[in-house]
């Protein structure tokens, strides 16, 4: 089996997994206020970058401002800042 | 967007066959074009993986044990690609017999994340050392890391490497001699997200890891300089300043350089006694290169300012400001950059479109790149608006000159954007959106080395660029324009006194080859009011814009050697329905202005599109309907202006 | 999410594995297990396992290859850690001597070398360990406080039913320098 392969069968935690349903989109997390990555909307390719990138599930995420247009957004997550449209961070689902 | 910029293009090296190759990985930002700029010094080249459109570098180490050869892999966050580029690097790690070992290159402030890329790279199963990059950061931020730990947690050699200190690049290039040697873990890391996550926290926590705090002096100068008001008021500064400094700046030197330029055209004349071979060398060869060279300071010092807000983190942020605007043509904050860079040159724009993840937004944004104004326009911009309305004109508070000018750069960027937002459409139909994502960089001083690498190997590609395609066409079109010699017999029999030097260089050029080329297309560009000479001068402009005016130069100076702007002024049709008209009327002026905002006259340009996508068949296409856009547009300007005057 | 959990290889034995991992089990050698983890020790795919604080040892049989079983092996582990049915023999001389050998070899490594010595287990009996100093440590005033309690406290971590740690060799050979003198420097 190539890398490729490999990665691409991989899966991420989805909503599905979660029952408990405490959980909001980081679009609609407050600039400021911190909550912790839960899991994703649904299982992927964006939701596998979305978790290279750092958006591990257990990390603490923090919204740091927005785009004088409204959009992007900007995030900390795992020591980086990362930007973020709001149509990416919709797909990230967090503890609220 | 990559941080540094690789030092390449130069002769190719010698690299010997059946050495050792080593790969080196690492996201974007993790500093390791800094890290194979500091292992290869000097000695790198650049060349393409057969196939697709994606640079590949690679440089000549010397170790105890001999020379290795070092590969530069584009920067990923991931092995399960959603880019050309990131494709190349699994693919590269799966022919696995090639590759003596892995260098993965981890950002120390980031490093769960770079983990993650540690745990993929490892599934390769092949030997693999870890460089630590920006442990001063982490240590400067308050996290920590103990390298050795980390090492025999992850069962590899965990080497910190600190930017610009030669210590950590020379026990890099120790460890690099015996990849064999390297220790391997004994069982591999999983690849399942979840087990990631908890091998992970259980290799941070063994390797003493704590992450740094948020880095204090980026966040205070984010909340200036991204403030909604603040912020965009700053950018709009930062923009005009921008081009304040490449056109002002640059102004001196560019005389400079002309002047320098006119002399020697004067020392040929005067010092060569073949009277044709003296204005062959002033002519042709000196006012060709010439009348090039002199864009070389303004493209120093574009990309002097280019690296340094690259360098400094600010592009970036650039990028985060501008992203929203670019969505409206359905692009991305960083093909804003590109963009940008095309307003110096198209060239570096199509290149900077490779920091663009997604492949349709790399096609749509080459394809608006040529339509930026950029500076091969400028003289052509500046000869065509100096005839058309004198500089004492004003309109208002503003010049009519400079307002024209500006007129065409917006004209330029609306229809760059607009060729966006239409490319878009055409290739984005079909398949998945690739997410949007962009790290920003914590603000950092440039690196001196890394700005100099990048002004110098930019004027080395464009003094390449002068003394192929521009010095050959400025040679053939002189041919053109003077071949063949006529004999005085012959000037005799056609009523032309020989010693008339003016009369004799008329008579020459109105029967030479480029004189026949350009009366038989003269029906194509008839309708926008162009002559047989301009036609010459518009076809040799489709080698590189700036050609029209040393073309142009080129005839006018037959015409009349000693005034040639004023003889340009007062061309008049030599045949033709409007014989004995002038040539450069304001509507026909119009049009050739609209005609170069539009059209793809850049034989480079062309070539750098067709090495990035990997086919004539985008080049071609932007060719042909740019050629044919640019004639609409300008029948459109001739006919607005003709009726306006 | 699963456990955090990563494995170690052991220096000089390239059938065993160290799985660094939390775990809230007795400390000895594992004689059963539950879930998958079971049946791989029963038909001696695992032929020896032992459980301390903070990790768990498994050994492979001979001929079987880490590369190939170890992704299955940490898959069961990772399981069966939250399972009961393990059954612990809590007493093991062997696993005191591996404990305390992977910390002077690891964690207090850097430590040790930095006074210039080689530590040595020569014993590890009745929970009880001899550790014998060579090079530096013999002359070394802090050997007998300082790194004797360090090695001590981080055995006990992670053996807690270790009774004492004795030493060896120490006192027979006292380096001098010429002329008989104490070495300058030597006594930090």
């Amino acid at each position: 089996m190539s890398l490729v392969e490999r990665f691409v069968s991989r899966r991420c935690a989805t909503a599905q997994a979660l029952a408990d349903g405490t959980t909001r989109s980081l679009d609609t997390l407050p600039v400021g206020v911190a909550a912790t990555i839960a899991a994703f909307d649904s299982d992927d390719a964006v939701a596998r970058r979305l978790f290279d990138l750092g958006f591990m599930p257990g990390e603490p995420v923090v919204p740091l401002r927005r785009a004088p247009l409204g959009d992007p957004l900007m995030f900390r997550v795992g020591g980086i800042e990362i930007v973020l449209r709001r149509a990416e961070a919709r797909r990230i689902l967090v503890a609220a | 967007m990559s941080h540094a910029h690789h030092h390449g293009g130069g002769a190719p090296v010698a690299a010997p066959t059946g050495a050792p190759r080593i790969a080196l990985v690492g996201s974007p930002n993790a500093g390791k074009t800094t890290l194979f700029n500091g292992l290869t010094g000097l000695r790198a080249k650049t060349g393409n993986y057969p196939g697709v459109t994606v640079s590949r570098y690679e440089g000549r180490v010397d170790t105890d044990s001999g020379p290795i050869v070092v590969e530069d892999l584009p920067g990923t966050y991931s092995l399960d690609p959603i880019s050309p580029d990131e494709e190349i690097v699994a693919q590269v790690l799966d022919e696995a017999a090639e590759l003596a070992g892995v260098v993965v290159v981890v950002d120390a402030t980031n490093l769960r994340r770079g983990l993650g890329l540690v745990a993929q790279v490892q599934q390769a199963a092949l030997p693999t050392v870890v460089v630590l990059t920006f442990v001063d950061e982490l240590l400067r931020r308050g996290g920590r890391v103990d390298p050795e730990r980390l090492g025999r947690a992850l069962g590899v050699t965990v080497l910190p490497v600190v930017a610009g200190e030669r210590r950590g690049v020379e026990s890099l290039r120790r460890v690099l001699a015996g990849p064999s040697l390297w220790p391997t873990p004994p069982v591999l890391p999983p690849t399942a997200p979840d087990e990631v996550v908890g091998w992970a926290q259980s290799v941070l926590a063994a390797g003493h890891f704590a992450p740094p705090d948020p880095d204090s002096r980026t966040g205070r100068l984010d909340g200036v300089l991204l403030h909604p008001l603040w912020g965009t008021l700053i950018f709009f500064a930062t923009m005009f300043a921008f081009f304040q400094t490449i056109f002002a700046v640059a102004a001196p030197l560019q005389g400079l350089i002309e002047e320098a330029f006119a002399w020697l055209g004067e020392l040929a004349r005067s010092s060569i006694p073949v009277e044709w071979l003296g204005r062959f060398v002033a002519d042709a060869i000196l006012a060709g290169v010439g009348g090039v060279l002199v864009f070389l300071p303004q493209i120093a010092l574009l990309f002097v300012l280019i690296s340094l807000l690259e360098g400094s983190g600010y592009l970036s942020r650039a990028a985060y400001l501008m992203d929203r605007v670019m969505a409206s043509a359905g692009l991305e904050g960083r093909a804003f950059v590109a963009l940008l860079s095309s307003m110096a040159c198209a060239i570096p724009g199509i290149m900077a479109t490779r920091t663009l993840p997604s492949a349709k937004d790399r096609l749509a944004t080459m394809m608006a790149a040529p339509l930026m104004t950029c500076s091969a326009r400028l003289p052509v911009y500046v000869l065509l608006i100096g005839m058309l309305v004198p500089s004492d004109v004003r309109w208002g508070p503003v010049g009519a000159q400079g307002a024209i000018m500006f007129g065409l750069y917006l004209l330029g960027a609306a229809s760059a954007m607009t060729s966006a937002w239409f490319w878009k459409r055409i290739v984005g139909r079909s398949g998945m959106g690739l997410p949007f994502y962009m790290e920003m960089p914590s603000y950092r001083l440039p690196r001196l080395r890394t700005v100099l690498i990048s002004v110098w190997d930019a004027c080395a590609a464009f003094l390449r660029k002068i003394t192929s395609i521009i010095l050959v066409t400025t040679v053939i079109l002189w041919g053109l324009l003077n071949l063949p010699l006529r004999g005085d017999t012959e000037l005799v029999a056609a009523g032309v006194d020989p010693a008339d030097s003016v009369a004799v260089t008329a008579y020459t050029l109105d029967h030479s080859a480029a004189a026949a080329v350009g009366r038989a297309i003269a029906p194509v560009f008839e309708p926008l009011g162009f002559d047989w000479r301009v036609n010459v001068g518009v076809i040799s402009s489709l080698a590189a814009r700036e050609v029209f005016v040393s073309t142009m130069g080129q005839v006018a100076a037959a015409t009349d050697p000693e005034n040639p702007t004023a003889a340009l002024k007062d061309m008049t049709h030599t045949d033709g329905p409007r014989a004995g008209e002038k040539v450069f009327t304001p509507p026909t002026i119009a049009a050739l202005l609209i005609f170069f905002v539009y059209a793809m006259q850049c034989m480079s340009t062309l070539a750098v599109m067709r090495r990035e996508t990997g086919t004539w068949r985008w080049p071609l296409i932007a060719f042909v309907h740019l050629g044919v856009v640019a004639w609409l547009m300008a029948f459109l300007a001739h006919t607005i202006v003709g009726v306006l005057t | 999410m699963t456990r955090a959990l990563h494995p170690q290889a052991v220096p000089g034995q390239p059938s065993a594995v160290r799985w660094v991992v939390d775990v809230d089990l007795p400390v000895g050698r594992v004689t059963a297990a539950p879930g998958t983890v079971g049946p791989l020790l029963e038909y001696g795919v695992l032929t020896r396992m032992f459980v301390e604080r903070g990790g768990v040892w498994t050994w492979l049989a001979p001929g079987q290859s880490w590369t190939e079983h170890g992704p299955r092996i940490r898959d069961a582990l990772a399981a069966a850690l939250d399972l009961p049915g393990w059954e612990i023999d809590e007493k093991s001389d062997e696993l005191l001597g591996l404990v305390a050998r992977e910390i002077l070899d690891g964690e207090l490594a850097g430590y040790v070398a930095s006074h210039g010595g080689v530590i040595t287990v020569a014993d590890a009996a009745d929970d009880r360990l001899t550790l014998d100093f060579g090079g530096a440590c013999e002359d070394c005033p802090a050997a007998s406080s300082t790194l004797h309690e360090r090695i001590e406290t981080a055995v006990r971590a992670r053996y807690p039913r270790l009774v004492g740690v004795e030493r060896v060799g120490g006192a027979h050979h006292r380096p001098r320098g010429w002329l008989g003198l104490p070495v300058p420097g030597r006594g930090r």
